[in-house]
């Protein structure tokens, strides 16, 4: 996986730029738009700020209403946007456990669909998006909420920011653009080049929950890229984030819509080598077989897919979306959420 | 026709992948190294030598540019020698010497360097794109890459207990530590300087004991009997040996190790990759018009104690006559260099031994066997 040399933005830099704190700006009278767990506000200088205020800043349909309309409003009302909370705990911890294991629980597909469906095309809109979009994370981003931030053009993280994508945990995988986002991060700055290599490394990271124990871990693992930047401890996040923000508006035009080589099956039997390796020496379970499988699928291209096809990103999320449904009609997948959700651990089921 | 002679041997300190002295040395620097050290033993100009045959199981990365060609150039031989890079996984580099020796046979030139790297470290078993056939089952998949497996079939077909499996690879160490507190790796050793200090004894043999093997989890097979200390390690290394026809020997005036007395290979299921050995054992033992009773000296694989067990029962082999210095459980598999230590390990002691005739043997992944047998020279 890469490791790219991410600009060190230290205290010095953000205590250069003037202006109201985070704090101050989260209690003034300057929303847009806002609901009762986000809101759209405007700090000046052009830019606005995508606010969740909710337990863990986790996702829920009223949280993407109030990103709908961010993202209508985007390109309007301001010329770039900044996602930050007040939170030093949670970016965001992804899409809210309780919402999701209710729709699985009434067997609502349909509306796991569209709850799913919805955050992709989302965090799509926002990834191309008119203006330039910076994740200012503290705490952690984790599922979702590090889908959110692997949106975003920049991430300004906290040097204390944990990152990952532990939805394998929960019996699921991450559905909202994270395997595919995630691949071209890894395929753009790949140490070791080929076919197979870059989605490998993803592979290994997804199938094992990995999460990051500090920003500059998930630098090397490809979570930050080059421009994003790690606040010194103690450093302002947000400052960061706001003077990010304003370098990468001026002669912003979103980033082009990427094709991603695929391997097809022959790729996908050598992803699952190791697991079923694993597997049989006792270290993995057959659901974590089954959620390999589906995880191996999307960076594969799928079952039909040919070796160094070029896939488009919605191709492969769709794949995402699809797996995450079936997944989520297992008992397996079920009562991984559920006991996650119980006991705050993880179930090895 | 000339008869085919191995003339010397030489290679590098064994050391674990990632975690050894040699994890920071590329391929090609490693290689070089031998080539070099080899010449310079044998006294031989680097302008007399046709072509480097040389081993490699997984040319890819750094080990992908034909590495024979490379190390050649690296070695400081001139560009008219010409190189070469051979696969035949595990075996790959007993495969480069019967590659030397024919082409020497048939009057394609009358002296070759062969043998093999592997740097682990840097280029993983299975490299870093593994992309088998799409219409391969995950059962075929299995067997012709997940070796451990067919160790443990082995193990289970062939009544290998996890206690015999532990005391194979115990007396294995045990061999490996007495050659190298004797000093009798010495002569075969070229130390390797890293920049950061000169690593000049193998980094893999332990003075471990049969109740802490006897702790260890089964590595592949849950309820199985295969562990790590009874799998042979991933390994960096390099090894090479001098190979000759007889004008040119009388033109340089070298005394031979030992002669070229015939070659096979053969084939079996791949998920059953480690009875290699007796089948290919028994072919070349045949075409030399032997039986394995006149065999003094035996070098054979030690990819994992049960298949290297189940092929020495199967081939009757006596055990104070195999692997007499320790085999690759303790010292180590690098897969492209192995086959060359066994070859050049086999006529090294074929003389201290005072022994007539050699075996060196191995299984090989995909389910295949390499043999040759060597006679004292």
């Amino acid at each position: 996986m890469g490791r790219v040399s991410s600009e060190q933005a230290g205290t010095d830099a953000a205590a250069r730029h003037d202006g109201p704190s985070l704090p101050a700006l989260l209690a003034g009278d300057n929303e847009i738009a806002g609901n009762s767990e986000a809101s759209l506000r405007d700090i000046g200088d052009g830019l606005a700020l995508f606010e969740i205020h909710r337990k863990m800043n986790s996702f829920d349909p009223v949280v993407q209403d109030m990103l709908e309309e961010t993202l209508a409003r985007a390109g309007r009302g301001f010329r770039a946007l900044i996602l930050a909370n007040g939170s030093d705990r949670a970016f965001s911890a992804g899409a809210d456990l309780n919402h999701f294991l209710g729709l699985i629980e009434r067997k609502d597909f349909d509306g796991l669909t569209r709850f799913i469906r919805r955050g992709q095309d989302l965090f799509q809109a926002m990834k191309y998006a008119p203006v330039p979009v910076v994740a200012a994370v503290r705490g952690v981003a984790l599922g979702g909420g590090c889908e959110f931030a692997l949106h975003a053009d920049a991430i300004v993280a906290d040097a204390d920011a944990r990152f990952g994508l532990p939805e394998a945990k929960l019996g699921v995988l991450p559905a909202w653009g994270g395997c595919t986002q995630m691949l071209l991060r890894a395929q753009a700055q790949a140490i070791v080049a080929g076919p197979l290599a870059p989605a490998n490394a993803v592979f290994e990271l997804i199938l094992h929950g990995w999460v990051s124990g500090s920003a500059a871990k998930a630098r090397d693992k490809g979570f930050l890229r080059d421009g994003d930047r790690i606040v010194e401890a103690g450093g302002d996040v947000f400052a960061a984030a706001k003077a990010r923000a304003i370098e990468l508006a001026d002669d912003y035009s979103p980033p082009d819509k990427p094709l991603i080589t695929t391997t097809g099956h022959s790729g996908w039997l050598g992803l699952m080598q190791p697991a079923y390796g694993m597997a049989y020496a006792g270290r993995l379970t057959d659901t974590d077989l089954r959620i390999g499988g589906a995880v191996a699928d999307v960076l594969t291209g799928g079952p039909e897919g040919e070796y160094l096809w070029r896939v488009s990103e919605d191709d492969l999320m769709r794949r995402e979306l699809d797996a995450l449904v079936e997944l989520c009609r297992t008992a397996e997948t079920r009562d991984r959420m559920a006991h996650f959700l119980k006991t705050g651990e993880p179930l090895h089921n | 026709m000339s008869e085919a002679y191995i003339v010397d041997y030489v290679r590098s300190p064994f050391t674990f992948a990632k975690k050894g002295a040699l994890a920071n040395v590329r391929p090609e620097a490693l290689g070089a190294h031998v080539v070099r050290a080899l010449l310079d033993k044998a006294g031989v100009p680097g302008d007399e030598i046709e072509d480097i045959v040389w081993a490699c199981a997984f040319q890819e990365g750094e080990q992908g540019l034909n590495l024979g060609r490379v190390v050649g150039l690296e070695a400081g031989l001139p560009v008219t020698t010409c190189g070469m890079t051979i696969n035949r996984w595990c075996g790959s580099a007993l495969q480069a010497v019967q590659a030397a020796a024919g082409m020497l046979k048939m009057g394609a030139g009358d002296a070759f360097v062969a043998g093999g790297t592997e740097c682990t470290s840097r280029v993983p078993m299975m490299g870093f794109n593994l992309l088998p056939p799409p219409g391969w089952t995950q059962q075929q998949v299995d067997a012709y890459v997940t070796v451990g497996l067919s160790a443990e079939t082995i193990a289970r077909e062939h009544n290998i207990s996890r206690e015999e499996q532990d005391l194979f690879a115990h007396n294995s160490h045990q061999k490996a530590l007495s050659a190298q507190r004797g000093g009798r790796f010495d002569a075969e050793i070229a130390p390797y300087d890293t920049g950061e200090g000169v690593v000049d004894k193998d980094g893999c043999i332990k003075d471990t004991s049969l109740k802490k093997m006897a702790m260890l989890k089964p590595a592949f097979l849950k309820g199985g009997t295969v562990t790590a200390a009874t799998a042979s390690p991933f390994t960096d290394g390099s090894a090479a040996v001098l190979v000759c026809g007889e004008e040119f020997l009388k033109r340089h005036d070298l005394k031979p190790l030992a002669r070229i007395v015939s070659f096979a290979v053969s084939g079996c299921e791949p998920g059953k990759m480690g009875l290699g050995p007796i089948e290919s054992s028994r072919k070349a033992l045949k075409r030399a018009g032997m039986t394995i009773a006149d065999m003094g000296v035996i070098e054979m694989n030690e990819a994992f104690s049960s298949q290297a067990e189940a092929s020495r029962r199967a081939l009757d082999i006596d055990p104070d006559i195999l692997n007499m210095d320790g085999g690759a459980i303790a010292l180590g598999h690098p897969l492209g260099a192995t086959g060359a230590r066994l070859v050049g390990k086999c006529a090294t002691l074929l003389h201290r031994e005072n022994k007539r005739y050699g075996l060196a043997t191995q299984c090989m992944g995909g389910g295949m066997g390499i043999a040759m047998v060597l006679e004292a020279a």
